[in-house]
C-alpha cells in the first residue's frame, strides 16, 4: 500500500486507530530521513493491512511532544491507536520487519 | 580558550569538487520506482487456499491473545516469530484451524480470510489516479521521480560541501594561541568528555579527542575571522537573549543547566559557524 502523507494532526490521530499502523515521523533537511525512505516505501508496499503514513514533525510537532520524540527519524508503532513500540534513525530491512513482527505478534 | 587566526584561507579560492555540486541521477532506480507502482497498487481478492505471497488473516486462541487483534501472517516474508506460523497455513482454508508457534507462543490460528495481491500494469491512467500534481503520464512522473532524487541528492551533498569547505578553511588557515594554555584547556575538556563516555561506555580515544578539540578552536576561530573579513555581522545582544531563554526553558524542564559562560560561548560559536554555513550556500548556489 501507498505511504500516506499525514498533514494534519487531526488526520495522524485518526490514522493510529487502525488495527495496526505505522508512522515515520522525518523532517526537514533530514538526511538519515531520506536513506530511511526507500526502504520504508518497500515494506509499505508489501504488507497490506497495515496503515504506513509519514508525517513531517516540522509542520506538525504535535506528534512528536505527544511521543516524546528528539531524534530524526523515529517510527511508531502502533496497535489500535496505543503506542507499542518505536525506533530510531535510518534502520535497515530486517530490523523494520523485527519491529513490525513485535506490533504484530508481540504484547 | 583564546586564539586568534593570523592568516585566513581565501574561501573564494576553493574549488569544491564537481561530483558534490552535480546531481548524479541513476536512470534504473527511476525505472525501480515506477515498477514499485505495480505492487504498491496490487489489486487484493480473495482467495480459496493459502500460497507463498498471500496474507492469512487468522483469529488466535484467547489464551494467547485476549485482546482479540488479527493475526496477519504474510507468507514468504519470514517475519522473525511468525516463520513456523507462516508455513503452517501454506495449503490451508479459510475456516481451517492450525496448530503451530508464534513469536515463541504455542498457538492456534482460526484462518478468518486469505487475501492475494495481483500486480498491475503501471500505465498513464494509474499514473493519472495517483493524484500528484501535474503528473499525468509514466513520463511526467519518472521526472516527478527524478527532481526528488535531485532535490535529496543535493540536501545529501549539502552537508558534504560544507565539511569539505571547512576542513580546507581550517587546514590551510594559520593560528595563533598559547600551546600551554592549549594544554591546560585540552585537559580539563577531555577530562569532562571523558567522564561522558564512561557515563555512557563509550571506550575513550584520547588522541583523537585532543585532535578533536583543537579543531573545534580553530573551526571557531577560523569562523569568527571568517565572518569579520566579510562584513556579516553577529549580533552578540541576540545570542545572549537566546541563550538566556535556553536557560530558563531547561530550568523549567528540569534539566541540569551547563554553566552560562559555557552555553554563552557555544551559542556565540554557532551564531559565527551560522555565518559562515551560509556563505557556503550561496557559493554552491552560485555553481
Amino acid at each position: 500500500m501507498a505511504v500516506v502523507e499525514l498533514k494534519e494532526n487531526d488526520e495522524w490521530k485518526e490514522f493510529i486507530k487502525a488495527e495496526y499502523s505505522v508512522i515515520d515521523c522525518y523532517g526537514e533537511n533530514c538526511v538519515a530521513c531520506v536513506i530511511l525512505a526507500p526502504t520504508y516505501d518497500a515494506v509499505a508496499d508489501e504488507m497490506s493491512g497495515i496503515a504506513f503514513g509519514r508525517v513531517n514533525i516540522s509542520f506538525l510537532p504535535g506528534i512528536a511532544d505527544e511521543y516524546g520524540i528528539d531524534a530524526m527519524p523515529t517510527l511508531l508503532y502502533f496497535r489500535k491507536g496505543k503506542l507499542v513500540n518505536q525506533s530510531i534513525g535510518s534502520i535497515e530491512r530486517e530490523e523494520l520487519l523485527a519491529n513490525i513482527s513485535k506490533m504484530l505478534y508481540e504484547d | 580558550m583564546n586564539g586568534v587566526v593570523s592568516s585566513l584561507y581565501d574561501i573564494d579560492s576553493i574549488v569544491v569538487p564537481e561530483e558534490l555540486l552535480k546531481a548524479d541521477i541513476d536512470e534504473q532506480k527511476v525505472d525501480a520506482e515506477v515498477q514499485a507502482l505495480s505492487k504498491r497498487y496490487a489489486r487484493e481478492e480473495q482467495a480459496d487456499e493459502a500460497a507463498a505471497g498471500d496474507r492469512v488473516d487468522c483469529q488466535a486462541d484467547s489464551e494467547n491473545y485476549p485482546d482479540g487483534r488479527t493475526i496477519l501472517l504474510y507468507i514468504g516474508m519470514k517475519l522473525p516469530g511468525a516463520e513456523k506460523a507462516e508455513e503452517a497455513v501454506i495449503g490451508k482454508k479459510a475456516g481451517d484451524t492450525v496448530s503451530t508457534v508464534l513469536a515463541e507462543k504455542h498457538v492456534t490460528l482460526k484462518i478468518q480470510k486469505i487475501v492475494r495481491r495481483t500486480p498491475v500494469e503501471v500505465n498513464d491512467a494509474l499514473i493519472a489516479g495517483m493524484g500528484i500534481e501535474n503528473v499525468k503520464t509514466i513520463e511526467d512522473y519518472k521526472a516527478y521521480i527524478r527532481d526528488k532524487m535531485a532535490a535529496d541528492q543535493a540536501m545529501e551533498h549539502e552537508k558534504e560541501v560544507i565539511r569539505y569547505v571547512m576542513d580546507q578553511m581550517i587546514a590551510n588557515s594559520t593560528y595563533i594561541y598559547d600551546e600551554k594554555e592549549m594544554e591546560a584547556y585540552i585537559q580539563k575538556t577531555s577530562e569532562q568528555y571523558r567522564k561522558e563516555c564512561e557515563a555512557i561506555g563509550e571506550p575513550v580515544e584520547m588522541e583523537e579527542m585532543k585532535q578533536g578539540i583543537i579543531e573545534q578552536c580553530k573551526q571557531y576561530w577560523m569562523a569568527k575571522a571568517f565572518c569579520e573579513s566579510k562584513g556579516i555581522k553577529v549580533d552578540l545582544s541576540s545570542v545572549e537573549e537566546e541563550t538566556d531563554k535556553m536557560i530558563e526553558m531547561m530550568q523549567l524542564m528540569g534539566e541540569p543547566v551547563p554553566d552560562r559562560a559555557e552555553m554563552l560561548e557555544m551559542a556565540e560559536q554557532d551564531a559565527y559557524l551560522d555565518g559562515l554555513f551560509q556563505y557556503i550556500d550561496t557559493m554552491v548556489e552560485k555553481n
